[in-house]
C-alpha cells in the first residue's frame, strides 16, 4: 500500500501543467525519431542531455523516458509501411506489417501496433511500480563486490546476446567492442586518485571522453556515414493506407491474447540485461507463430505478428527502467545514455535515489502512465501526420541529423575539439558498422567501466588487497559464474564445431 | 587471403595492437595513495590484455571461418564518407571563428550532397534558415550559447 501512497504522490508531480507539457514534448518526440530511420531514442537523449541542463531533473527525466516509450510506439508505423525497421525493437513487425501494409490492411496493422503497444505499455509500467520497491529491497543487501559481479554479468550478456554468431566474427567482435568502451570510459582524470590517464596533455581531455559524443557519434554519424557509402539517396517505396481503418471483430479476438503475452515476454527480459527491445520481439513472435492455429499465415500478413512483438517492445522499454532506477544498472543503449543523464545532474540512480528524491522516482513513473495515453491519442487518430512524416527526403533527413548532432555535441562544452573527437568516433562506428561490429557493447562499456572500476576498487580496499572476495561471497561468486558462462558457451562451441550453426539468427 | 577474411583479420590486429598500447601507456600512469590498494593503472592494465586477447579472438575467427558463414560486404561508396568528413573537420576549424549559422548550413548541404541532392542552392538556403532557427530558439529560449562569428555586434546591440 505504500506504494500506491508514493505513486499518487507522484501523479501530484506528473499532472502539474509544467510536467505534463514535457511529457507531451517527449512522447511527440519519440514518435517522431521512432519513425525516422536513422536516428532512435539512444541519440536523441544524448543530443537533448546538454540543452537540457537548466531545467528541473524531474522535467528532463519525465521527457527522456516519454522519448524512450514514443519510440517504441513509432517504429511499427516505418515498419509496417516502408519495411525497414525505424527502430533495432520493430524488426520483427516489419515481417507481417508489411506484408498486412502490401495487402491493403496497413491501418489494421497500424492500430493494433498501437493499442498492443498501450496495452503492454500499461501492464509494462504496472510491473515496474511493483518491481523497483522490491529490487530497492534486493540492491540494499548488496555489497561491493556483488555489484562489481552484477555489472560484469550485465556487460556479458549484453555482449554475448549482440554479438552475431553467424557474422564470422561473433562474440570476439562484441568482447572487442566492449573493451574498446572500457578504455573510452579511463579516459582523463581517475576520479579515485586525481591521475591523468590517456589524456595524452591534451587539456580537453582530462574532463574525460563525454558519453554524449561516444554515443552521438557511434549511433548517428557512423550511422550517417554507413548509410551514405551503402545505398546513398535511394528511396524507399512506401505503401498508401487505404481501405477500412477499423480492426474488425476478427482482428480483436487474434490480437488481444499476442498482446498479453508479449507484455509477459517483454517486461522480464526488458529487466534482464539481455541488450534491449530485439531479443523480446523475436521471441514473441517465435511464440505466437508456434501458437497460432494457422501458422502458414506467418510472413504473409498474420495479425499475431504484429500485435506480439509489438506489445513486447514496449513492455521491454518499462522493464529496462527498474533495474535503472532500482540499481542503476542499464539494460539498454537508451537506458544506458539515461543512466549518464542522472550522472550530469548528479544523481545516484538506487535505493539512495528512492529515499533521498522519491518525488522524482515516483514521478517519472507516474509519467508514464500518463505518456502511454498521450501515446495512444498521438498513434491511432493522428497516425497520419506520422505517415506524412515518412515521406521526408532520406538527404534533408541525414543532414538533419548531421546538424542536430553538431548541436548536441558543441553545446557540451562551447568546445571544437569535441566535434573532432565526434567525427573521430563517427568514423570508428562506421567501420565498426561495416565490418559487423555491435555498437551497444561498447556503449555500455563506456558508461558502466568507471562505475565498474570503482567497485573493484572499493572492494579490494576492503578486502585489502585480497582478490578471493570476488568468490568468497556467494552472491558475487554466483553472477560471476554465470556470466563466464555466458560468455564461454559459444567460444566453446564454436571451437568444437569447425561451422558455427546460427544459433539465434540476429544481427548485432 | 581471401577478401573476405581481410575486413576481420585487419581488425582483430589493429585491436590487439590498441591493446599492447594501452598496457604499455599504463606504465606511465602514477601509482595512488596507500589506501587506494591497486592503483589507477590496474584497471586500464585489465582493459589493454582484454583488447590484445579479444583482438587475437577475432583474428583467429575470421581465418577459420568458412566463405558461407561470412557476410557478403556491401559495396563501399566513399567519397561521401569523405566529404562528409571534410564538412565535420571544416565545422570544427572554423566554428569559432565564422559562428554556427554559415559553419552548420555547409554540413547541411554537404550531407545533403552526399546523399545524392544537387540542389545546392536550395539547399544552402534551407540549412541557413535551419540553422538560424536552431540559433534563436537556444540562444534566445533556452540560454544555451552558439557562436554568433561575425554577427556577434548585432546582438550585443539589442541587449
Amino acid at each position: 500500500m505504500e506504494t500506491l501512497t508514493l505513486l499518487a504522490q507522484g501523479f501530484a508531480v506528473a499532472l502539474t501543467p509544467d510536467n505534463l507539457i514535457w511529457s507531451i514534448i517527449g512522447v511527440t518526440l519519440g514518435t517522431a525519431i521512432g519513425v525516422l530511420p536513422g536516428i532512435g531514442p539512444a541519440t536523441t537523449v544524448a543530443i537533448l542531455m546538454p540543452l537540457t541542463v537548466g531545467l528541473p531533473p524531474v522535467s528532463a527525466f519525465i521527457m527522456f523516458a516519454g522519448i524512450y516509450y514514443g519510440a517504441q510506439y513509432g517504429g511499427s508505423t516505418t515498419s509496417i509501411l516502408l519495411n525497414t525497421p525505424g527502430e533495432a525493437g520493430s524488426m520483427m513487425t516489419a515481417v507481417d506489417g508489411n506484408a498486412m501494409a502490401r495487402r491493403g490492411r496497413g491501418a489494421q496493422a497500424l492500430a493494433t501496433a498501437a493499442i498492443g503497444s498501450f496495452v503492454a505499455g500499461t501492464i509494462g509500467t504496472i510491473g515496474l511500480t511493483f518491481a523497483a520497491p522490491l529490487l530497492v529491497e534486493i540492491a540494499l543487501k548488496l555489497t561491493a563486490p556483488d555489484y562489481f559481479a552484477l555489472m560484469v554479468l550485465s556487460l556479458a550478456t549484453v555482449t554475448t546476446m549482440l554479438s552475431n554468431p553467424t557474422g564470422g566474427g561473433s562474440i570476439a567482435f562484441g568482447i572487442a567492442s566492449l573493451f574498446f568502451g572500457l578504455l573510452l570510459g579511463t579516459v582523463g582524470l581517475d576520479p579515485q586518485t586525481g591521475q591523468a590517464r590517456f589524456a595524452f596533455g591534451v587539456p580537453e581531455l582530462l574532463d574525460g571522453i563525454d558519453t554524449v559524443v561516444v554515443a552521438v557519434g557511434l549511433f548517428a554519424i557512423g550511422e550517417t556515414l554507413y548509410m551514405a557509402a551503402t545505398d546513398g539517396g535511394k528511396a524507399d517505396s512506401m505503401h498508401k493506407l487505404r481501405g477500412s481503418f477499423w480492426m474488425s471483430r476478427e482482428d480483436w479476438s487474434r490480437s488481444w491474447k499476442p498482446w498479453l503475452r508479449g507484455a509477459l515476454i517483454g517486461f522480464p527480459i526488458g529487466a534482464i540485461p539481455a541488450g534491449g527491445s530485439e531479443i523480446p520481439t523475436v521471441l514473441s513472435y517465435t511464440l505466437e507463430k508456434k501458437l497460432s492455429k494457422k501458422p502458414e499465415e506467418f510472413g504473409l500478413g498474420a495479425i499475431e505478428g504484429v500485435a506480439g512483438p509489438e506489445a513486447a517492445n514496449n513492455a521491454s522499454a518499462a522493464g529496462a527502467l527498474s533495474p535503472l532506477l532500482a540499481l542503476g544498472l542499464p539494460t539498454s543503449s537508451t537506458a544506458a545514455v539515461m543512466l549518464a543523464a542522472f550522472q550530469q545532474y548528479g544523481l545516484r540512480p538506487g535505493p539512495l535515489l528512492f529515499e533521498s528524491n522519491s518525488s522524482l522516482i515516483w514521478g517519472l513513473i507516474a509519467s508514464l502512465y500518463i505518456g502511454n495515453v498521450f501515446l495512444l491519442v498521438l498513434n491511432l487518430p493522428m497516425v497520419g501526420v506520422w505517415v506524412r512524416l515518412l515521406s521526408l527526403p532520406k538527404p534533408w533527413l541525414y543532414g538533419g541529423i548531421l546538424v542536430l548532432s553538431s548541436l548536441g555535441v558543441y553545446s557540451l562544452n562551447g568546445n571544437a575539439v569535441d566535434l573532432v573527437i565526434l567525427w573521430i568516433i563517427g568514423m570508428v562506428g562506421f567501420v565498426m558498422r561495416v565490418i559487423g561490429v555491435p555498437i551497444v557493447p561498447c556503449v555500455l562499456g563506456l558508461i558502466l567501466g568507471p562505475l565498474i572500476e570503482q567497485q573493484l576498487r572499493r572492494s579490494l580496499a576492503i578486502s585489502q588487497g585480497d582478490w578471493t572476495v570476488f568468490v568468497t561471497h556467494p552472491v558475487s561468486a554466483f553472477l560471476l559464474l554465470v556470466a563466464l558462462a555466458f560468455v564461454a558457451t559459444p567460444i566453446i562451441s564454436s571451437l568444437r564445431k569447425p561451422k558455427p550453426q546460427s544459433a539465434v539468427g540476429m544481427t548485432r | 587471403m581471401s577478401a573476405h577474411r581481410l575486413p576481420g583479420t585487419l581488425f582483430g590486429s589493429a585491436v590487439a595492437a590498441l591493446g599492447v598500447a594501452v598496457v604499455v601507456a599504463s606504465q606511465q600512469i602514477k601509482t595512488g595513495f596507500t589506501y587506494d590498494v591497486v592503483g589507477p593503472a590496474m584497471f586500464s592494465n585489465l582493459i589493454g590484455i582484454g583488447l590484445v586477447l579479444s583482438g587475437i579472438a577475432s583474428v583467429i575467427n575470421a581465418r577459420r571461418a568458412s566463405l558461407e558463414d561470412l557476410p557478403d560486404q556491401p559495396k563501399l561508396n566513399l567519397w561521401p564518407v569523405g566529404l562528409i568528413s571534410a564538412a565535420l573537420l571544416l565545422e570544427a576549424a572554423l566554428i569559432s571563428r565564422l559562428g554556427w549559422i554559415p559553419v552548420v548550413a555547409t554540413v547541411f548541404v554537404a550531407g545533403t550532397y552526399a546523399f545524392g541532392d544537387r540542389r545546392i542552392l536550395s539547399n544552402a538556403l534551407i540549412g541557413l534558415v535551419l540553422a538560424t532557427v536552431i540559433l534563436l530558439v537556444f540562444t534566445l529560449g533556452l540560454g544555451i550559447d552558439l557562436p554568433l562569428g561575425p554577427l556577434e555586434p548585432l546582438f550585443q546591440n539589442d541587449q
